[in-house]
């Protein structure tokens, strides 16, 4: 059951990913575009700045799961690694608590943000796309963030058991 | 609480999270948290943190920070950068091409990617194995490969000196520009290192490279697209064409016509290119957001102003507060990585750098030359274990380490050019102005 959660919540992450990636392609795409208009056609595209900024912030977020799912996260493990397996073990888990906390915290705010988002109009003067568009996708990574640290952490094996089974 | 306190619980904190291992965005998030709550009702702290998360991303200037990841992994994806090596080596007649045409790759690959462990892992992914097969010595090899990689962080665009003046405020574009002088500099520097090599120990470079000469047609693929992209870059930003953010935008889609089209690029390449770029700005965006909310407990107690008065105070001579910086980032360096270093200390000590008098802008080339040393220095040099990686069977982590230890010492010269003559890093800025 466990790992069935953490192959679907897995298999979100990638799609997630995948969302930001065609979202950076957009973006080069866009601003591309913007700087022809202005110097070619002499006819500037006045939404390609505040436009292509709002989107950066689902990309921001977009990555996490599978960041996480990477093992990419920078971390220094110089003393963990000097201590006894079973230490190592408690250290990681007390990591990946804290790492389910920190994720549960944002993705609250994230959650308040997107609920208050749907009464808050639009998401800048100059653009009026609804802000929610954007509350909505951060939301949604933070919270599959979350899942998936809370389901590493269920499912914790130190390295070396994992190694010898 | 006094600024003194907080600034040494929220210290502690930090080190006692980094230390046993926690990712360091988490690490930065939860020191914060506690010190947030002491100032906010939990309520609160989350309408702080929803701010801080929208504020931090809605922002034009970070957004070239995905584009340049993005170009910079499609160049590592396609056959640009291995090609470049090759054209570099096989078409230089010198005693020691292979070593010379590693630096001039690392460098050109630096004009298109802001990376050093890209730039490393590429250009060191096909130099490498070549060196050690044409008998260069293994501590020349990995020596210049490692080093070389940090040219990527110097010559436009680079990463750290984007992140450097998101939050130092200054301008992409002058920081840029100010990078160019010394990393020619540092190229110069990096082809005597290897002259002095090889008549110190004529045993490491071969008297000849026997290796295949590259075709015209597939030099012209490598060598155009980056002299096209490294032109829309610095060129653009120079003229004030257009904004770091633009010249990230155009240069990657012309990056990615050019590695589909000439570059070698296939599907899987592309769509390992969006995953590496995608899970880079997943550390990116927690490291970031975790950073300004470290930053607003730092500032709501005026650590950094509290912290720049006490060594104003002090009346230390700038160079001597200069001296200070520099030494406290190269120990850093040995155990946390660059983009970290940016977001835990820059936004308290770079104060101290502007009340010392020296210019910002000659900082931030300052700063990144000592990211450079960062990425060389064990135990967490991140360039050492990239080249090691790349050959686990024939080099040690010690030949790696003795091997740039002259580089090293390159970077350390550049770093007292830069303090004797300040318009090494000033002059091409003030020319653009």
């Amino acid at each position: 059951m466990k790992q069935a959660l953490a192959n679907l919540l897995s298999q979100v992450a990638r799609i997630l990913l995948y969302c930001g990636g065609l979202i950076v392609l957009i973006q080069a795409s866009w601003i591309s575009y913007g700087v022809f208009m202005r110097y070619v056609m002499n006819s500037p595209d006045g939404v390609v700045t505040e436009a292509t900024a709002l989107l950066l912030v689902p990309v921001a977020f977009f990555g996490l799961a599978y960041a996480l799912y990477q093992d990419a996260y920078p971390k220094v493990t110089l003393l963990r690694d000097s201590l006894p397996p079973a230490i190592q073990a408690v250290v990681d888990r007390i990591n990946l608590l804290i790492m389910v906390l920190t994720g549960a915290f944002f993705s609250t705010a994230a959650c308040k943000a997107t609920i208050n988002s749907l009464f808050s109009g639009s998401a800048s003067e100059i653009l009026l796309w609804p802000r929610f568009y954007f509350w909505v996708p951060v939301a949604l990574s933070l919270v599959v963030f979350t899942l998936f640290a809370l389901v590493m952490l269920l499912n914790y094996k130190h390295p070396a058991t994992e190694e010898a089974v | 609480m006094e600024w003194y306190e907080v600034g040494l619980g929220l210290m502690g904190l930090l080190i006692l999270f980094i230390s046993i291992g926690l990712p360091i965005p988490f690490a930065l998030a939860a020191a914060s948290v506690p010190f947030l709550l002491s100032i906010q009702e939990f309520s609160t702290t989350l309408v702080t943190a929803e701010l801080k998360l929208w504020g931090v991303w809605v922002d034009y200037i970070l957004l070239a920070v995905p584009l340049f990841i993005l170009l910079g992994e499609l160049i590592g994806r396609s056959a640009i950068g291995p090609n470049l090596y090759w054209f570099m080596h096989s078409k230089v007649p010198l005693r020691g091409a292979a070593a010379y045409g590693s630096i001039g790759a690392c460098a050109g690959f630096g004009a298109v990617c802001g990376s050093s462990m890209v730039g490393s892992l590429t250009i060191g992914g096909v130099a490498l194995p070549e060196m050690l097969k044409l008998g260069y010595g293994k501590r020349l090899s990995s020596g210049v490969l490692a080093a070389g990689g940090t040219l990527s962080v110097l010559l436009p665009p680079s990463l750290i000196l984007l992140f450097y003046g998101i939050v130092t405020d200054q301008s992409i574009g002058e920081l840029f520009i100010a990078g160019v002088v010394p990393g020619i500099v540092l190229v110069t520097l990096f082809g005597v290192i290897v002259a002095v090599w090889g008549w110190l120990k004529p045993a490491d470079i071969p008297e000849r490279d026997d290796s295949a000469q590259i075709p015209w047609g597939l030099a012209l693929a490598a060598v155009l697209p980056v002299m096209i992209i490294g032109l829309i870059i610095t060129v653009s930003i120079y003229t004030g064409i257009a904004t770091p953010t633009e010249a990230a935008g155009v240069s990657c889609v012309a990056t990615l016509l050019m590695a589909f089209t000439v570059g070698g690029l296939n599907w899987q390449g592309f769509l390992q290119a969006l995953r590496s770029t995608m899970q880079t700005m997943g550390y990116l965006g927690l490291l970031l957001s975790s950073g300004v909310l470290f930053g607003f407990v730092m500032t709501y107690y005026q650590v950094p102003q509290q912290f720049t008065e006490m060594f104003v105070e002090m009346q230390l001579s700038p160079y001597m507060v200069l001296a200070a910086i520099v030494v406290f980032y190269v120990v850093l360096g040995m155990f946390l990585e660059p983009v970290s270093m940016t977001f835990i200390t820059l936004p308290t000590l770079y104060p101290l750098v502007s009340a010392a008098g020296f210019d910002l802008v000659w900082f931030g080339v300052v700063y990144t030359i000592t990211m450079e040393v960062a990425v060389l220095t064990p135990p967490v040099g991140l360039n050492l274990y990239v080249i090691q990686g790349l050959a686990r069977k024939g080099i040690t982590i010690g030949d790696v380490i003795m091997g740039c230890l002259p580089f090293i010492g390159a970077l350390i010269g550049l770093l007292l050019l830069l303090v004797v003559l300040p318009g090494t890093a000033l002059w091409l800025p003030g020319v653009m102005e």
